[in-house]
């Protein structure tokens, strides 16, 4: 647990505004103090990797949507996991689907956890917190 | 007696004449005894002599029976038939054989074989003629039954449809044809005079010959029945045929000729190989609806799955907003404005509940149920303990009684099925004054049946079956608030397991809920 690791960004791979909006909403509501970056589908996700590559600090978490258009969050999850470099990143699925088969896939793909949605508001709250508290306070991320 | 003593004996033996005086009387006694009929007419026809068997079949008690005639004696056309064989014999002068068939008027007939000869006078005209008589009615009866029977046989030999024919057999495992019905000529578009008489090796084709030669000779060998199927190609057509071969037997035990029989059964095989043909085209047609069916099933299903999914994407923002404006507006909204929000932000909560029971029964809709030992007591037990909190604040009496049980069954299913009974129970149990849940099971031979019964506002039994279908309430929403899904997904659970379920119910005193399962 490091102060760097609070400085390091939590990447959100999301296609759908609003839960983007209410995702910013409520790491600021739990006064998490990560920056939240944000890619909008699978392309913009795998371009943060050549960021990363060019000296960018790399997440300490990122939060993959699975539907996503252009390359699903299933395919950034792959790609990633194959990454030399980055491959260790945590991944944390946060998604609408509770599909046994996305969530094996997911975990057979390097995924670290598999979050769905709750609709409820506070819930979410409570996830966002959980989130910061377990990925970027109490787990200890690789460099 | 051998030639050469007989001619010693001739040669030694002097015929004495006083054995004449003896023959007469023995010639009496073989007129008198002789079955035959012996009798002596002259030349009107009036019988100068008859013997006494001639006398038993021909006289009155008491009459004497010479200088009687032939028309006295027998009917008109009879004594005219003899007569005329009498006269033949006259005007040959000569012994001749007649087969002579008498008739009286009393209705007595005899065929007889009668050998007539002219009786001469010293002088060697005749005056008379001498007949003796052999009856053969019995004989000419058996012969005439035997040749009405052949006729018969004849009859049915020929009518038959079915093919018959009858072979000799000859040494060296050869065969003849000795005779052929129509059906047969019919069938081989062969002549009658191709077939009878000749060997069966030059009436079949070659590989016929071969392949009935071992069926002969095992009706032979085992002096039984042999029958077989084949399809033989005749100029007049493809016959699939019922063939058997029944060995005929001597008085010594040889087999001497074999009774063979063709039940066409071409039109049956054409049936059975269009009716298997179409069961193919009707198997290939059920597997492509079927295709069909489930490929637009599994379409709908994957159309449910993704709608509801789609659906909470905007639901999230619906609930997440209106929570916002609750939490951080709520000292600028007035009653109104806050009531509006709060309708909103529960309305979309309700939804969300409606989606995720979509979405359960969805999943219970999809794919084969897994299949595992359940120990159901422990189950139970353990859905009762999650709801201790509901229990308690609705001072539910909760009993459970199920025996030691473990069901091979899909333990998903059926937890959420007996959860969302439960569930229901404790709801409809809701403003009763002394709420009660039993959870009870038993098993037959072959099932296991297990029941949750409260005494709640049960349902009107007209309602039994509807109750089971998706969204469908029997209740206001703000009386007994819940997605209508709940017992939907308990039918589907158990139903994808083998199972059933059923209610009964009196309203206002309760319901029971039964669900019964495959041991």
């Amino acid at each position: 647990m490091t102060r760097q690791d609070l400085d390091r960004p939590i990447l959100l791979v999301e296609d759908n505004p609003m839960d983007v909006d209410l995702t910013r909403r409520a790491f600021a509501k739990r006064h998490l103090v990560n920056k939240l970056e944000v890619a909008r589908d699978g392309e913009e996700a795998l371009a943060f990797i050549d960021r990363w590559e060019a000296g960018e600090p790399p997440p300490v978490v990122i939060l993959l949507d699975l539907k996503l258009p252009k390359v699903d969050g299933l395919e950034v999850l792959r790609q990633l996991r194959s990454h030399q470099q980055f491959r260790s990143i945590p991944v944390v699925i946060v998604t609408t689907s509770s599909e046994d088969a996305d969530i094996r896939a997911a975990y057979e793909l390097g995924a670290n956890s598999y979050i769905v949605k709750p609709v409820d508001f506070n819930r979410f709250l409570d996830v966002a917190q959980q989130i910061e508290l377990y990925w970027s306070v109490l787990n200890t991320p690789p460099k | 007696m051998d030639r050469v003593s007989r001619q010693q004996r001739k040669g030694t033996v002097e015929p004495a004449p006083q054995v004449i005086e003896p023959s007469l009387q023995l010639l009496q006694g073989i007129l008198d005894y002789s079955p035959t009929l012996i009798y002596v007419k002259d030349m009107q026809g009036r019988y100068l002599l008859v013997n006494r068997q001639w006398q038993r079949l021909y006289s009155e008690a008491g009459e004497d029976a010479l200088s009687l005639t032939d028309e006295e004696v027998f009917s008109e056309p009879s004594a005219l038939a003899l007569r005329r064989n009498d006269q033949a014999v006259i005007d040959a002068g000569a012994p001749i054989t007649f087969e002579e068939a008498t008739g009286t008027a009393g209705g007595d007939h005899h065929t007889y074989i009668s050998a007539k000869f002219p009786l001469l006078d010293d002088h060697g005209r005749t005056i008379g003629v001498a007949g003796i008589s052999s009856d053969i009615t019995d004989r000419k009866v058996a012969e005439e039954a035997l040749r009405a029977s052949e006729r018969r046989m004849s009859l049915i030999f020929e009518a038959v449809s079915d093919v018959l024919f009858l072979l000799a057999v000859e040494p060296n495992e050869r065969y003849r044809f000795v005779a052929v019905n129509p059906a047969f000529l019919a069938v081989t578009g062969l002549a009658r005079e191709q077939v009878v008489g000749k060997p069966a090796d030059e009436v079949l084709p070659p590989d016929a010959y071969a392949f009935v030669l071992p069926k002969y000779l095992e009706s032979i060998r085992e002096n039984r029945r042999v029958s077989w199927e084949e399809v033989t190609d005749y100029p007049t057509g493809t016959l699939y045929g019922h063939v058997s071969v029944t060995p005929s037997v001597d008085d010594s035990g040889r087999c001497t000729h074999l009774v063979g029989t063709v039940h066409d059964i071409t039109d049956l095989r054409r049936r059975e190989l269009e009716i298997q043909k179409l069961n193919v085209e009707l198997e290939d047609r059920v597997a492509e609806r079927t295709g069909e069916l489930e490929a637009a099933n599994k379409e709908l299903q994957t159309f449910v799955y993704s709608v509801s999914h789609d659906l909470k994407a905007p639901l999230r923002g619906i609930e997440g907003y209106s929570r916002l404006l609750l939490d951080e507006y709520a000292d600028q909204l007035d009653e109104t404005g806050e009531f509006y929000a709060r309708t909103t932000h529960d309305a979309a909560r309700e939804m969300s509940n409606l989606i995720e029971d979509l979405l359960e029964y969805s999943r219970m809709e999809r794919g084969p149920a897994a299949r595992g030992p359940v120990e159901l007591r422990p189950l139970v037990e353990k859905l009762v303990a999650a709801r201790h909190q509901e229990i308690a604040d609705g001072t539910v009496t909760v009993t459970v009684g199920i025996p030691d049980e473990t069901l091979s069954v899909d333990e998903a299913g059926l937890t959420q099925a007996l959860r969302n009974l439960i569930d229901n129970a404790l709801k409809f149990t809701r403003g009763v004054a002394e709420p009660r849940i039993e959870i009870g099971g038993g098993s037959t031979s072959g099932t296991f049946t297990i029941w949750v019964q409260d005494n709640g506002c049960g349902f009107d039994m007209r309602y039994h079956d509807r109750i089971f279908e998706i969204f469908q309430r029997l209740h206001r929403a703000e009386d007994y608030p819940g997605t209508g899904c709940g017992l939907a997904i308990v039918r589907k659970a158990v139903e994808r397991m083998g199972g059933r379920v059923w209610a009964e119910s009196v309203p206002d005193q309760g319901a029971t809920f039964f669900l019964e399962l495959r041991r």
